[in-house]
């Protein structure tokens, strides 16, 4: 269980986040959604701990996380960044083998098994091809699923995920949501934040949705995602359509009356 | 539209055996092999170079029978001239290498040298001060020695004042404190006696080894080994430095404590080396970027590649030094006369990727 009570949070003394409470169960894939300046990436922050929460209580099975030190907090949690930040030339396998990090003793280096662990996850993500390739020069898309298995490599319960499938095109964007299924699937709960109110039919089983720092719904997409509660947090006009497409699977798609 | 997923598997439980070693680490092992041939050699071979030329029999006699077996004034040259002068240009170059290639990752920029901070010129500033004020030949590089620690400390400790983007704060600090300290030198030798102290400032600043001895070698080697070791069993968590604080804090690391421990290493090595043989650039920042050309970023190999090719380098650089003219070249301005044009080449290229 992933617990998060009457959390709130910013940056100094500015208050972003007020009064954020949900509770999730392991499997679950929940979107987080609201406009620019919502505070979304701050709960992402204060969940991973590299911000400080102002108030409340984060928990995973029913421990404190601020009770853990930095090394247990990332066996629970892993980050997947919007943007990578990497100057110098790291190999795809370099990179995906630092997800290690947590499990070996800080003076140490990666042992046999880490360096089989890391082979493995590569395989899971048919990205065995690109180990050897200098990280640098990949995709967008390539990029994305390199932190992925990076993250997967960390071998944690929870993964966050900031804004996954902005910026690619739609196979990467398949890759991208393949990988995140695939993860729910194994049972680790799978965080991530989005602009596109569409995304979560697709993946997610629950949505949190914000505005200005506070928590507007929290529930499953069919029940969270109506043209009311969208048009209250993206103070536009929005649509929500269902539709079948050429499979005859039944979609929904939100769109903005402009 | 609907994604379905096609592979279901548990992650970890499934251990299909891999080729662990792959073809960059045979790369590797060989060329760490080769590098260790080449340095020994080299090291070896600087004995015979000089003023006095010494046959290499005669060194091998030395070293695998004893003094006994050469002549007497070879015994003396070899051991209290050549010794002291070749380890210290192989640490000094070895050192600042290593130094350099861990302040690059930790500050994520690879134009960044082990005087970032501001060790050499706060070297300088103590032993200018030192000089003026007529002290000894040996309290010129503690004050040195000292006085670099205490500049890097102080930067440091205004850098770490921010919160986010330490790197970024740290090196504003530093190149700050480093030209206060290089206006201070200047104003001490615009008072220094004209005759005497102004060039034992000026040449002392160049850089050299020229007046390495024994004991010299033995106060310097001590930090410059210890912090070599610090940044060698931090060559793993030195990569995790190299992603920004929040990827690598998600990643289970502190970065802010564990660039606090690389930049007490690399001070221990820089300020040692400049107390040792003055302010010698370019070193730092040459060999680390040649290294990742060769073995790539990961300071599990680059850092011992650097350390070997370092050491070769300033060694050959030394031994040009003081062959190739028969006054001496100082050091400094040698590996300058290569580094400004090797840092050319590298702008341009960057500018070409």
């Amino acid at each position: 269980m992933l617990e998060v009570k009457h959390l709130s949070g910013g940056y100094g003394k500015k208050q972003i986040l007020h009064d954020i409470s949900f509770s999730l169960t392991p499997g679950t894939v929940m979107g987080i959604l609201g406009p620019n300046g919502c505070g979304k990436t701050t709960l992402l922050r204060m969940l991973l701990r590299t911000l400080n929460k102002q108030a409340g209580v984060i928990s995973f099975n029913g421990k404190d996380i601020d009770l853990l030190n930095r090394n247990e907090l990332a066996k629970h949690f892993a980050y997947i960044p919007q943007r990578d930040s990497v100057a110098f030339p790291y190999t795809v396998f370099e990179m995906v083998l630092m997800g290690r990090t947590a499990h070996f003793n800080s003076l140490s280096t990666p042992s046999r098994n880490d360096i089989q662990f890391t082979y493995d996850i590569l395989e899971k993500l048919n990205i065995c091809q690109l180990a050897d390739t200098i990280y640098s020069k990949l995709s967008g898309g390539e990029r994305q699923l390199v932190l992925i298995a990076r993250a997967l490599c960390q071998d944690t319960d929870v993964l966050i995920m900031d804004e996954p499938t902005s910026s690619l095109d739609y196979k990467n964007q398949k890759l991208i949501i393949d990988a995140m299924k695939l993860a729910a699937k194994t049972g680790k709960y799978v965080l991530f934040t989005t602009h596109s109110p569409s995304e979560p039919f697709l993946i997610a089983n629950q949505v949190l949705l914000l505005k200005e720092g506070r928590m507007v719904g929290f529930g499953s997409p069919n029940e969270i995602l109506t043209s009311a509660t969208l048009e209250q947090v993206y103070s536009i006009p929005m649509d929500v359509h269902s539709i079948t497409n050429i499979k005859n699977q039944e979609i929904k798609l939100c769109l903005p009356i402009y | 539209m609907t994604y379905t997923v096609t592979k279901v598997v548990e992650w970890g439980k499934t251990m299909t055996k891999h080729a662990v070693s792959s073809v960059r680490t045979t790369k590797y092992y060989i060329l760490l092999i080769v590098l260790v041939i080449i340095s020994i050699s080299t090291i070896i071979a600087s004995f015979a170079i000089g003023y006095y030329s010494i046959p290499i029999k005669d060194i091998l006699t030395l070293i695998f029978k004893g003094e006994k077996y050469v002549p007497s004034n070879v015994a003396i040259i070899i051991k209290r001239i050549r010794f002291p002068r070749i380890i210290a240009a192989f640490m000094i170059g070895a050192g600042l290498s290593v130094a350099g290639a861990s302040y690059q990752g930790m500050f994520k920029n690879p134009l960044v040298s082990p005087d970032i901070l501001g060790v050499s010129t706060g070297a300088g500033l103590g032993a200018a001060l030192a000089i003026i004020l007529d002290y000894p030949n040996f309290m010129i590089q503690i004050m040195a020695f000292i006085l670099g620690i205490i500049v890097v400390f102080i930067a440091y400790l205004i850098g770490t004042r921010t919160k986010y983007r330490q790197e970024i704060s740290l090196i504003l600090a530093g190149t700050m404190l480093g030209t206060l300290c290089s206006s201070f030198i200047t104003l001490i030798k615009y008072l220094a006696d004209p005759y005497e102290k102004l060039p034992a400032i000026t040449y002392w600043l160049m850089g050299s080894l020229a007046k390495v001895n024994n004991q010299a070698l033995l106060f310097s080697l001590l930090p410059m080994i210890l912090g070599t070791i610090l940044l060698y069993l931090l060559r793993w968590r030195l990569n995790i430095l190299t992603l920004n604080d929040e990827e690598a804090e998600a990643i289970g690391i502190n970065p802010k404590r564990v660039r606090l421990i690389a930049i007490i290493g690399a001070t221990l090595i820089s300020a040692s080396s400049v107390c040792l043989g003055g302010i010698i650039g370019w070193v730092g920042l040459m060999i680390p970027h040649l290294t990742r050309g060769l073995v790539g970023a990961d300071y599990r190999k680059s850092l011992p590649i650097s350390f070997l090719m370092g050491g070769t380098f300033l060694l050959i650089m030394d031994n040009l030094a003081r062959t190739l003219y028969a006054m001496e070249i100082p050091l400094g301005v040698l590996t300058s006369l290569l580094g400004a044009p090797f840092f050319i080449v590298l702008i341009i290229r960057g500018g070409r990727q």
